[in-house]
């Protein structure tokens, strides 16, 4: 009895230690079984790990806590459960398309499994504290997993390059975000973005030291949710990187990034006058810039790289639409934009991840032609998917960005209406051009019977859970508004 | 005694040394080099800050609780930063197998053109 006792104020880190317990466990497995085991039995270990997360974050009811460190360290509030959700349940569905994948594409490794559990990890971490020192772990943990994850392939120079790439780039950023940490605490005294928020409220303290500290922790913060000036290593990794790795990217670990931007809003708030002009034009340019860029792409991955960034741009507007105005505006616009654009992120690379050929990762325009041929869920999820990004009206992208654009222009942020509005009307045209060679009916095209040998459990699985997200979201949405009572 | 400033001038040359080496150097060493000289100036920092406390003579209202050690922060960057150099060099190995070469100007890493 004792020793249940002992456990019980920790209990509510039960959701962090299952998804590192599958990581092991995985391990493990391969441990014992060798090669044995297929790649599915390694993707059913990490579901039925993720699950138990998933029970344990839905019980966690914030009772009891231990105030001295289990508080201070990893507190996720209700809108972090949210997202927390949400991450964990997209990995899921990105497994569930991924064993045909890495067996097409002869990667047989199981610690793949265990790597996208501890990216998870890493990610869950960043969204669920308000302690630098956990939000670097977190940082560090996602992307060091992903740097290995991305070049995992060993055919391809350009997956390798890609995750060399995307190593030095993150390293230099992590860098920089630890000098900006650096300041905080030597100014403040804290780690924790709590306490740093009430000295900077009640003592009206702004110093130098502070605002460069500021300046180079969101510097390093937004390279991780690739924004305008530090975009670049964006198109080159989505590129190199498996088509699996590529749908994490643009959803779980972009995600993460901007849970973690917004924490930092929120407590820098009685500085903006240092950071709100520069973000705004920052995000300006990522929503511009960043559909100009898809519009050019010839390669699908890099112009679905872009358009995760302008989809970046558009998560960064709500957030900052929500930061000017606290009071008025709820964050439930948030978790909708971000729900239905991994959802639907992850039906699209469910299906272009069977696509791809054997041995090259580029995806170029002309290899989507005959989907509707070989698979007619494939080729409506995609229809689905891209006109929910486009907007139109009676889908679940229609909504999110529909409550965005009304946000912003309750906090008066009309510049940022009118990117988005431009940005939005760019970005149809490229949507489009997807829509058009996917239904393109090409006699010369030999795929063969690949695609229709990859039809999976999981591939339908995902097709369907993705539809029915993008569909029936404009209806639950009542109810979710309802409850915040908007 | 040596005041606060000094080291942190130190550390912010050191950084901007190491932000410059790894913007314009090609070779792949080198640059892992200056991402860890850049660290080591956030850890002489981190130490000089925790050493010297200067936010105690600010005179806060509500003064931060002593939990937050500068110091252990030191620890965790030091492991992140072996971690990350372990994943770089095998990095650099697998690319050094697949292109006999390893340098970062034309001929090898630049078949994804960002």
């Amino acid at each position: 009895m004792n020793i249940i006792n002992d456990f019980l104020p920790y209990l509510h880190l039960c959701p962090f230690v299952f998804v590192f317990l599958t990581g092991a466990c995985i391990l493990i497995l391969r441990m014992i079984y060798g090669n044995q085991l297929a790649m599915v039995s390694y993707a059913i270990t990490l579901a039925v790990g993720f699950i138990l997360s998933i029970i344990s974050l839905l019980f966690d009811q914030n009772i009891e806590k231990d105030y001295i460190y289990g508080e201070s360290l990893l507190n996720p509030g209700s809108f972090d459960k949210c997202i927390l959700f949400i991450m964990l349940f997209v990995t899921i569905l990105i497994t569930m398309s991924s064993y045909k994948y890495l067996e097409k594409k002869k990667i047989k490794a199981p610690e793949f499994y265990s790597l996208l559990s501890w990216a998870t990890l890493g990610a869950m971490l960043m969204v669920a504290s308000k302690n630098l020192l956990i939000i670097f772990l977190g940082v560090e943990v996602l992307s060091i997993s992903l740097y290995v994850l991305t070049s995992i392939t060993d055919y391809d120079a350009k997956s390798s390059e890609a995750g060399f790439k995307y190593l030095i780039m993150g390293g230099l950023m992590s860098a920089v975000l630890l000098y900006g940490v650096s300041f905080t605490y030597g100014f403040t005294g804290t780690f924790q973005l709590d306490t740093v928020k009430h000295i900077l409220v009640q003592e009206q303290y702004n110093i130098y030291g502070i605002k460069i500290g500021l300046i180079f922790l969101l510097t390093g913060l937004l390279f991780k949710s690739s924004v305008f000036p530090f975009h670049f290593w964006l198109p080159d990794v989505y590129q190199g990187a498996p088509m699996v790795i590529t749908s994490y990217l643009s959803t779980v670990s972009k995600t993460a990034a901007m849970s973690a931007v917004y924490k930092l809003l929120i407590t820098f708030m009685t500085l903006k006058d240092v950071w709100l002009w520069p973000f705004v034009f920052m995000i300006i340019f990522t929503m511009v810039l960043g559909s100009c860029m898809a519009f050019v792409q010839k390669d699908v991955k890099r112009m679905l790289a872009y358009s995760s960034m302008v989809n970046g741009g558009y998560m960064l507007t709500g957030i900052l639409s929500y930061v000017m105005n606290v009071q008025n505006i709820d964050q439930s616009t948030m978790l909708i934009f971000i729900a239905i654009y991994n959802l639907g992120s992850v039906g699209l690379y469910n299906v272009l991840s069977t696509l791809v050929k054997e041995k090259s990762e580029d995806l170029p325009y002309e290899q989507l032609h005959h989907l509707k041929q070989f698979s007619k869920l494939g080729w409506f999820t995609m229809v689905i998917v891209m006109f929910s990004f486009i907007g139109i009206p009676p889908l679940g992208g229609f909504v999110g960005k529909f409550l965005i654009l009304s946000d912003a222009i309750d906090s008066s942020l009309m510049p940022l209406v009118i990117a988005m509005i431009i940005s939005s009307a760019i970005s149809t045209i490229y949507y489009l051009k997807v829509v058009g060679h996917i239904s393109a009916e090409n006699q010369s095209a030999t795929i063969s019977n690949k695609v229709r040998s990859e039809k999976t459990v999981g591939y339908y699985f995902v097709n369907v859970v993705s539809i029915s997200a993008i569909v029936i979201a404009p209806f639950v949405l009542k109810y979710f508004l309802n409850i915040t009572g908007k | 005694m040596i005041p606060l400033s000094h080291y942190l001038i130190l550390s912010s040359v050191l950084f901007f040394i190491g932000l410059l080496g790894v913007l314009t150097k090609r070779n792949p060493v080198i640059m892992f080099m200056c991402i860890e000289m850049m660290l080591n100036a956030v850890n002489l920092s981190f130490v000089a800050f925790t050493r010297y406390k200067p936010w105690e003579s600010l005179g806060f209202s509500m003064i931060p609780i002593e939990q937050d050690n500068g110091q252990i922060f030191v620890l965790f960057i030091m492991t992140v930063a072996a971690a990350e150099v372990a994943v770089g060099l095998g990095l650099v190995m697998a690319i050094f197998r697949k292109k006999q070469i390893v340098t970062t100007d034309d001929q090898t890493l630049t078949s994804l053109k960002g």
